[in-house]
C-alpha cells in the first residue's frame, strides 16, 4: 500500500510539472490553449497531454489523499462567497504593561495602548478609530484625553490570532495633570457604523494578568518641589545694611514643575517675603535672591540679626526649608580708627619678660561723642587671644583725637620665646568698617631666651641652692624616721 | 638619637642593670640557702622558671640583714635622691634632650622666677615618696625596700666613704645642669658632657656594691 | 648570737678596739641629725674596762664613762668608785697595805685576786663598803653593772659576753671570774661567758710589754689557773699564743696593731652576724654545748683558714685550719674532745663534719649508751661572695703522754709556762713577797705590804696547798697527759685552801676523777634513768 501511495505522488508531481511548463491554467487566457491535446506542439517528441479527465482524477485523488494541498489549490481555483450577516464586533480593551507600577507619580513615564481583537475576515473588516478618554482627579466625567485618535487598519492584526496593540503615544507621562490621584482611562472605538459615544471599552472584561482592562485605574501623586537645607548659604553674613547680600538656595522638583520659591525673611515680629518663579532643571536649579533685586534690608535695620527660610509651591504642594541665619548687620559707624596701632618696649633684646607699650588712636563719628572701652588682645601660639586684663575707658569727641596707651604690659609667658606676637584692640562701638575691632597687627619675635636670670643671680641662688641641701636632708629624715642603718 | 639622649638611656639602662643584678644577687643567695635545704635547683630558662627566680630573688629572710650605720644609711638614700633630682635637671629640664616633657611645657613654672626649685623640690617629694612607698613592702620583701639596699651587702668603710662622696659630685651635676637650663636656648657641649659624667659615675659608684657581688659571684 | 666584748686591760682595750669599730661613717653633725646609734659589725657591743685612768686617758676611741655615763663606746675605771681617802680606802690600806686608789699598781696578777677575796670574805671591809658605798664589793660590782646594761640580763640584746684579756699582763684576769661570780650569782648560769686570753710571748725583744718573761709567765699561769678552776666561770677560755701571732703578723714598731688587726679577722666568724636561718642560735645554746660533757671551763684553742670562694670547698678550708699554719695555739687537733665550728660563706655542714671527722677520727666515739656523740658543732654565716673563711675551737686538745716534749702541742707550751712560773716562783720569793711592791715608784705611790698579806700570799704561793705545789702537780699532769691539769682552785686569804663552798658537795674532788671514772660514773647514772623510765 506504502509503494502505492509513492508511486502515486511521484506520478502526480510529474504530471503537474509537465502542465506548469506544457499546458495552459484553467480559466485563463495565457497564451497555451487548455490542456495538452494530442497533436500540439510540445517542444520535444513523445511528451504526454494532460486531458481534463485525467486531471480530474488527480484532483480526486489529491482530495483524498493530499487533503491540505488539494485545499490549497482549491483555494487558489476557488473564492467562497462572504456575507455580511456574520460581522463580529471587534474587542478592544486599553492595554498597560501588566507588570507596570499602578501607582506612579506625575513624572514617571507610563504608556498606554490598546489591544484589540478582531476575528473577523480581513475582507469584511472595518478600520477601527480609538479614542482615549480619560477621567482625571477631580473630574466627575470622562473627558478626552490628550492624545490623537488612533486608526486600526483592517490588515494590521496578526493573521494568526487576529490581535494588535497599539500605544497612544502622546500619553507618556501625567506631568500635564495638576492634582493627585485617581486617574480613569477608557477607549471610545469607532467603525464607521457604530456611534462613538456608544461603543467604548468600559462594558468589556478586565485581564489584568495580560494588561487588558476596559477601565484603567491608575493612581498618580505628586513629587512636591523641595530645598536643599544644606545648600541654604548666605553671602556675606555680616555686612552692613545696604551691602549686598545674596541668599542662596538649591531647588529639585523631580516633576519638573515650575516652582514658585518665597524667600521669608524675618526681623523680630515681621516678615518679608519674596516670591520668584523657577523652571526646575533634571538636577538641582539654584534659587538666587539678592539685595540687587529686592530692597530687604533699610538703614534701620543696622546692628540686626535677621533669620529666614524658603517656601516652594508646585501648584499642588508647598514646602518649606529649614531656618536659616543670617545677615548679622553691622552698626553704623560710631568712631573712626585713626592711622594703625603702634607697640614700643624699651629694651631692643625683646625678652618675653619685658614690658611693652601699645597704643591705638580713636576718634567719635558723632558731634556729641561718646565713651569708648578698648582692651586689648595679644596673639602668640602658645597664648592665642590673650586679653590684656585692664581695659580703658575714654571718652572720644568728634574731631579730637584720644589716645588709648597700654603701659607696662607683660603680656608674654616663657613658653612665648621665640615666637612671633600678634596684636589688636577691641572696642564697644563700631568702627568705619563697622567692626567691633582691628585687624591683627604684627609685632615681632620674641627673644629666644627662656629664663631671666643668670646662675649667680640671687634668684636663682634661691633655686639651685636648696636643691643641693633639701635632698640631703630628705635623705637623712628618712633615715632618722626609719632608723634602717642600726641595728634591726 | 643624638649623645644626651644615648647618655639618657644609659643611665636608665644602668639602673635597670643594677636592679637586676640585685634581685640575681639575692636569687643566688637564696639559692645557696635552699641548697642547704635541700633545694636550691637552677633556674629554668622559661617563664615560671624566671618567676620562680624572681620569687626567690624578692624573698630574702630578714636575718640576713647587716645594718650600715645611720650616718651612711642616711647619706647613701641622700645621694640616690639627689641622683634622682640631677638626672631630673639634666634631661628633663630644657627641651633640648626631651622636647615633649620638660619643664619649659609648664608655662606657669617656666615663667616663674622659682620655677626650677619647685620642679626640684617635685622630684624630690617624689623620690622620697617612693623611697617610703618600698619601705611598706612585707618583710618577705624587705631586700627590695630601698631604705634597706645595701643592707645585703658587705661594705668596707672606704667604699661607704666613696658612695657618700657621690654627693658632692652630684651637686656639681646639678649645679652645670642649671647654669644649661638658665642659658637655654644656648647649649654647651662640654658642660652637658661634664653634668652626665659626673651623674653616670655617681650612680656607678652608687650601685657598685651590687654590681661587685655579682661579679664575686660569676667569677 | 649577738656578744658584748669587755676589753680589760692593755690588751683588752687594743684588741676590744678591732671589734667595737664603728661601720659607720664619722660625720658628727649628720650623725647628730639622724641620732645613730654606734654600730659595729655584728651588733657587738662593748666596753673597756682599765683600772688606770692614766693609761686610759691617753686615747681618744673610749670615752669617759665616769663623765659621761651614756657616751659610747666607753672606758670605766671600777676603782673611781672608791674615793681617795674615804673609809674603804683607808682601812684597805691599813688591813692590807693595798692602795685602791694608786694609778700604776703593782702588775700582778694576784693584786686583783686579793683586793677581790678581801672585799669577798673580809666583813669589816665589806660591811664598811656597804654602809658607805653601797655595795659590798665596788670595783667588781660597778664593774658588772657597767658591763650588763649591754646583756640581755639587765635589758640589752646582747646575748654573751666576750672577756679579752692578756694572759699574764696584771690586770685582765683579775676581773674576769669576779664578774663572772655577779653573772652567775644572778642564777643564769647558761649565760654565755667567753674568756679570749692571749698567752704572753716568749721572746722579749719582740713585745713591748713591761715585765720580763718569767713574771709574765707566772702571771699567766695564775691567769690560766684561776680561769678553769672555777667551776661556775667561763663556758670557754679561748687561747691564743701571742708568739704566733707575732710571728705570723709582725709587730711594727714595737705595736701589736697587725697582730690585733688579725686578732679581730680570726674571730669574725664568731662575732659576725648573718646566720644562716637553719642555724641561727642564741648564747645559751652555744654554752650548753661548749660545757657539755665537762665540770671545767675548757681550754679552746683557735684554728683559722680563710680562702677566696672560687675553688673552695669544706675539707680545703677545714684542713687549712687544722693544719699547723692554721692553728693560734700551739696542739694537736686530733686530742680535741669536742670541735666548734663558726664559718662564714656557703657551706654545707655534712661536708664540714665529714672533713673534721677524717682530720679527727675519735671525734666518732660513742656514748654510754652506744649514740654517736655530737661532738661537732657547726655554726654557718652568711659573708660577701669573696672570701669564705672557718673557725675552729678546738675543746681541750692535749692529754698525750710524752706529748710536752713535742714542739707545738700544747702540753709543750703549757709546760714551759708552768716550768717557768715555777722557776721564777722558787727563784724569786723574796721579790714576791717583798714589802714595797713597786720599788721604782714614787715614794708616796709605793704599794706597802702589810704582815697580813704578806703572809697570806706567802701561803698562797708557798704554802702546803699553795700555788707552786700546785704547778708541780699540775706539770706532772701534763706530763702523763692527763687532763684538768689544774683542779683545785686556791685563795689567797684562805690559807691556801680551797674556798670551802668550791668543794663538791659529794665530798669528791671532781678535778680529780680520770676520764674512764667519770665516763663510768655516767654510765651508771644513765642506767639508773632508764630503769627509773626517764628518757634523755
Amino acid at each position: 500500500m506504502k509503494t502505492l501511495k509513492l508511486y502515486t505522488t511521484v506520478f502526480a508531481i510529474l504530471v503537474c510539472f509537465s502542465l506548469v511548463i506544457a499546458g495552459p491554467v484553467y480559466g485563463q487566457n495565457r497564451g497555451y490553449s487548455g490542456p495538452i491535446e494530442n497533436g500540439g506542439s510540445s517542444g520535444g517528441g513523445g511528451s504526454k497531454k494532460l486531458t481534463s479527465s485525467a486531471f480530474l482524477n488527480y484532483l480526486e485523488d489529491w482530495k483524498e489523499h493530499q487533503n491540505p494541498n488539494y485545499k490549497k489549490i482549491q483555494k487558489l481555483l476557488n473564492k467562497e462567497d462572504y456575507t455580511t450577516t456574520a460581522y463580529k464586533t471587534p474587542s478592544v480593551w486599553v492595554y498597560y504593561d501588566p507588570n507596570g507600577s499602578k501607582t506612579v507619580s506625575r513624572s514617571d513615564e507610563i504608556e498606554i495602548g490598546a489591544y484589540i481583537e478582531n476575528t473577523n475576515p480581513i475582507e469584511i473588516r472595518r478600520a477601527l478609530y480609538l479614542y482615549l478618554e480619560e477621567k482625571g482627579p477631580g473630574d466627575k466625567d470622562f473627558k478626552p484625553a490628550k492624545a490623537e485618535r488612533q486608526i486600526i487598519q483592517v490588515n494590521e492584526y496578526d493573521e494568526k490570532i487576529n490581535n494588535t496593540i497599539r500605544i497612544f503615544p502622546d500619553i507618556s507621562s501625567f506631568g500635564y495633570i495638576k492634582g493627585e490621584g485617581e486617574v480613569l482611562f477608557r477607549i471610545v472605538i469607532s467603525d464607521g457604523t457604530k456611534r462613538i459615544s456608544k461603543w467604548n471599552s468600559s462594558n468589556i472584561s478586565d485581564h489584568p494578568e495580560l494588561g487588558y482592562y476596559g477601565v484603567l485605574k491608575l493612581k498618580v501623586h505628586n513629587n512636591p518641589p523641595k530645598i536643599n537645607n544644606s545648600s541654604m548659604s548666605i553671602e556675606p553674613k555680616l555686612v552692613k545694611w545696604d551691602d549686598y547680600v545674596e541668599y542662596r538656595a538649591q531647588l529639585k522638583d523631580e516633576d519638573r514643575d515650575t516652582v514658585n520659591v518665597t524667600l521669608h525673611v524675618y526681623k523680630n515680629n515681621t516678615e518679608l517675603n519674596f516670591t520668584k518663579l523657577a523652571p526646575t532643571e533634571p538636577d538641582e536649579s539654584d534659587i538666587v535672591f539678592s539685595t540687587e533685586d529686592y530692597n530687604i534690608f533699610v538703614e534701620a535695620d543696622s546692628g540686626k540679626n535677621f533669620t529666614y527660610r524658603y517656601s516652594c509651591d508646585d501648584d499642588i504642594d508647598t514646602t518649606w526649608s529649614e531656618i536659616g541665619y543670617g545677615p548679622n548687620l553691622k552698626r553704623t559707624a560710631e568712631i573712626t580708627i585713626v592711622g594703625k596701632p603702634k607697640v614700643s618696649t624699651t629694651d631692643p633684646k625683646n625678652y618675653w619678660w619685658q614690658e611693652y607699650s601699645f597704643s591705638i588712636d580713636a576718634k567719635s563719628k558723632n558731634p556729641e561723642g561718646g565713651s569708648l572701652t578698648v582692651s586689648l588682645y595679644t596673639y602668640t601660639p602658645e597664648n592665642y587671644g590673650k586679653m590684656w586684663p585692664e581695659s580703658q575707658t575714654k571718652q572720644v569727641y568728634n574731631d579730637n583725637v584720644t589716645t588709648f596707651t597700654f603701659e607696662d604690659v607683660k603680656p608674654f609667658e616663657a613658653l612665648d620665646s621665640n615666637q612671633t606676637f600678634y596684636y589688636n584692640f577691641t572696642y564697644d562701638m563700631a568702627d568705619e568698617s563697622g567692626d567691633y575691632g582691628t585687624p591683627l597687627f604684627e609685632g615681632w619675635k620674641i627673644n629666644p631666651r627662656l629664663i631671666k636670670y643668670g646662675i649667680i643671680d640671687p634668684i636663682m641662688i634661691l633655686n639651685w641652692l636648696p636643691m643641693l641641701i633639701v635632698p640631703l636632708l630628705g635623705g637623712i629624715l628618712i633615715e632618722r624616721l626609719l632608723r634602717k642603718g642600726d641595728e634591726v | 638619637m643624638t649623645i644626651m639622649e644615648i647618655s639618657l638611656a644609659s643611665i636608665v639602662a644602668l639602673i635597670a642593670i643594677g636592679a637586676f643584678l640585685h634581685i640575681w644577687n639575692m636569687c643566688h643567695i637564696n639559692m645557696e640557702l635552699e641548697k642547704d635545704r635541700g633545694g636550691g635547683e637552677k633556674i629554668e630558662i622559661s617563664l615560671s622558671g624566671i618567676k620562680k627566680a624572681i620569687s626567690r630573688g624578692v624573698f630574702i629572710p630578714r636575718g640576713l640583714f647587716i645594718p650600715q650605720g645611720s650616718v651612711f644609711n642616711g647619706m647613701a638614700l641622700s645621694a640616690w635622691i639627689l641622683a634622682f633630682v640631677a638626672f631630673g635637671y639634666l634631661y628633663f629640664l630644657t627641651p633640648l634632650v626631651v622636647p615633649d616633657y620638660n619643664l619649659f611645657q609648664i608655662s606657669s613654672l617656666a615663667s616663674w622666677s622659682f620655677g626650677f626649685i619647685t620642679f626640684g623640690l617635685f622630684l624630690v617629694v617624689f623620690g622620697v615618696l617612693f623611697i617610703l612607698a618600698t619601705n611598706k613592702l612585707p618583710d618577705g620583701y624587705c631586700c627590695i625596700r630601698l631604705t634597706e639596699l645595701y643592707g645585703y651587702y658587705f661594705l668596707s668603710k672606704m667604699h661607704k666613704r666613696a658612695i657618700a662622696s657621690t654627693i658632692p659630685l652630684l651637686w656639681i651635676s646639678i649645679f652645670i645642669s642649671v647654669h644649661l637650663g638658665t642659658i637655654y636656648p644656648l647649649a654647651s657641649g662640654v658642660l652637658s658632657v661634664i653634668a652626665y659624667l659626673l651623674l653616670l659615675a655617681s650612680v656607678i659608684i652608687l650601685i657598685s656594691p651590687i654590681i661587685k657581688q655579682s661579679m664575686e659571684g660569676v667569677f | 648570737m649577738r656578744l658584748c666584748v669587755v676589753g680589760i686591760g692593755g690588751c683588752g682595750f687594743k684588741v676590744a678596739q678591732e671589734f667595737l669599730g664603728n661601720v659607720d661613717l664619722d660625720l658628727s653633725i649628720v650623725s647628730r641629725l639622724t641620732k645613730a646609734d654606734y654600730t659595729t659589725m655584728g651588733g657587738i657591743k662593748g666596753i673597756w674596762i682599765e683600772s688606770n685612768r692614766q693609761e686610759a686617758v691617753k686615747q681618744n676611741f673610749f670615752k669617759d664613762l665616769n663623765k659621761d655615763p651614756i657616751a659610747y663606746p666607753g672606758f670605766f675605771i671600777p676603782h673611781d668608785k672608791i674615793q681617795p681617802g674615804s673609809p674603804v680606802h683607808k682601812k684597805v690600806s691599813e688591813i692590807y697595805g693595798f692602795d685602791l686608789k694608786k694609778q700604776g699598781y703593782v702588775r700582778a696578777a694576784q693584786y686583783l685576786k686579793s683586793i677581790y677575796e678581801i672585799f669577798e670574805n673580809d666583813e669589816s671591809i665589806y660591811g664598811v663598803s656597804r654602809e658607805t658605798l653601797g655595795s659590798s664589793n665596788p670595783i667588781f660590782e660597778s664593774s658588772w653593772k657597767a658591763i650588763s646594761q649591754y646583756t640581755t640580763l639587765a635589758g640589752g640584746k646582747c646575748e654573751g659576753i666576750l672577756f679579752i684579756i692578756s694572759l699574764g699582763g696584771g690586770t685582765g684576769t683579775g676581773f674576769v671570774n669576779p664578774i663572772v661570780k655577779n653573772i652567775r650569782d644572778t642564777g643564769t648560769k647558761d649565760y654565755l661567758v667567753f674568756a679570749l686570753g692571749v698567752l704572753t710571748e716568749e721572746q722579749d725583744e719582740l713585745s713591748g710589754q713591761q715585765q720580763d718573761l718569767p713574771k709574765r709567765n707566772l702571771g699567766a699561769t695564775i691567769s690560766i689557773y684561776d680561769l678553769v678552776t672555777k667551776r661556775d666561770g667561763v663556758d670557754g677560755l679561748i687561747i691564743f699564743d701571742n708568739q704566733i701571732l707575732c710571728n705570723k703578723f709582725g709587730t711594727e714598731y714595737g705595736t701589736y696593731n697587725a697582730v690585733n688587726s688579725n686578732l679581730y679577722q680570726i674571730m669574725r666568724p664568731l662575732v659576725a652576724g648573718r646566720y644562716y636561718p637553719s642555724d641561727a642560735t642564741d648564747g645559751q645554746a652555744v654554752a650548753t654545748n661548749l660545757r657539755e660533757g665537762t665540770l671545767q671551763p675548757p681550754l679552746l684553742v683557735p684554728c683559722y683558714s680563710s680562702r677566696k670562694r672560687r675553688g673552695s670547698k669544706e675539707a680545703d678550708l677545714v684542713n687549712l685550719a687544722l693544719d699547723q699554719d692554721g692553728r693560734y695555739m700551739g696542739c694537736d687537733p686530733t686530742m680535741a674532745e669536742k670541735v666548734f665550728v663558726f664559718c662564714r660563706g656557703f657551706f654545707d655542714i655534712g661536708k664540714i663534719e665529714t672533713a673534721i671527722r677524717e682530720y679527727i677520727p675519735t671525734l666518732d666515739e660513742l656514748d654510754a649508751r652506744g649514740n654517736k656523740k655530737k661532738n661537732i658543732n657547726v655554726w654557718r654565716k652568711l659573708s660577701d661572695d669573696r672570701v669564705h673563711e672557718m673557725l675552729i675551737l678546738l675543746r681541750n686538745p692535749f692529754g698525750s703522754p710524752g706529748a710536752y716534749e713535742r714542739a707545738g702541742t700544747l702540753e709543750w707550751r703549757l709546760h714551759r709556762v708552768i716550768s717557768s712560773a715555777i722557776d721564777y716562783l722558787k727563784y724569786n720569793r723574796g721579790i714576791i713577797l717583798e714589802e714595797i711592791q713597786d720599788p721604782e715608784a714614787k715614794e708616796d705611790e709605793t704599794v706597802k705590804l702589810t704582815k697580813v698579806t704578806r703572809d697570806a700570799l706567802e701561803s698562797y704561793f708557798y704554802g702546803e696547798n699553795g700555788l707552786l705545789r700546785e704547778l708541780d702537780l699540775a706539770r706532772i699532769r701534763l706530763e702523763k697527759g692527763e687532763r684538768g691539769i689544774f683542779r683545785r682552785p686556791i685563795s689567797i686569804f684562805d690559807g691556801g685552801r680551797s674556798p670551802g663552798r668550791e668543794s663538791s658537795s659529794l665530798g669528791i674532788d671532781d678535778a680529780g676523777l680520770t676520764d674512764i671514772q667519770r665516763d663510768q660514773i655516767q654510765k651508771m647514772i644513765q642506767e639508773k634513768f632508764d630503769a627509773m623510765g626517764f628518757k634523755a
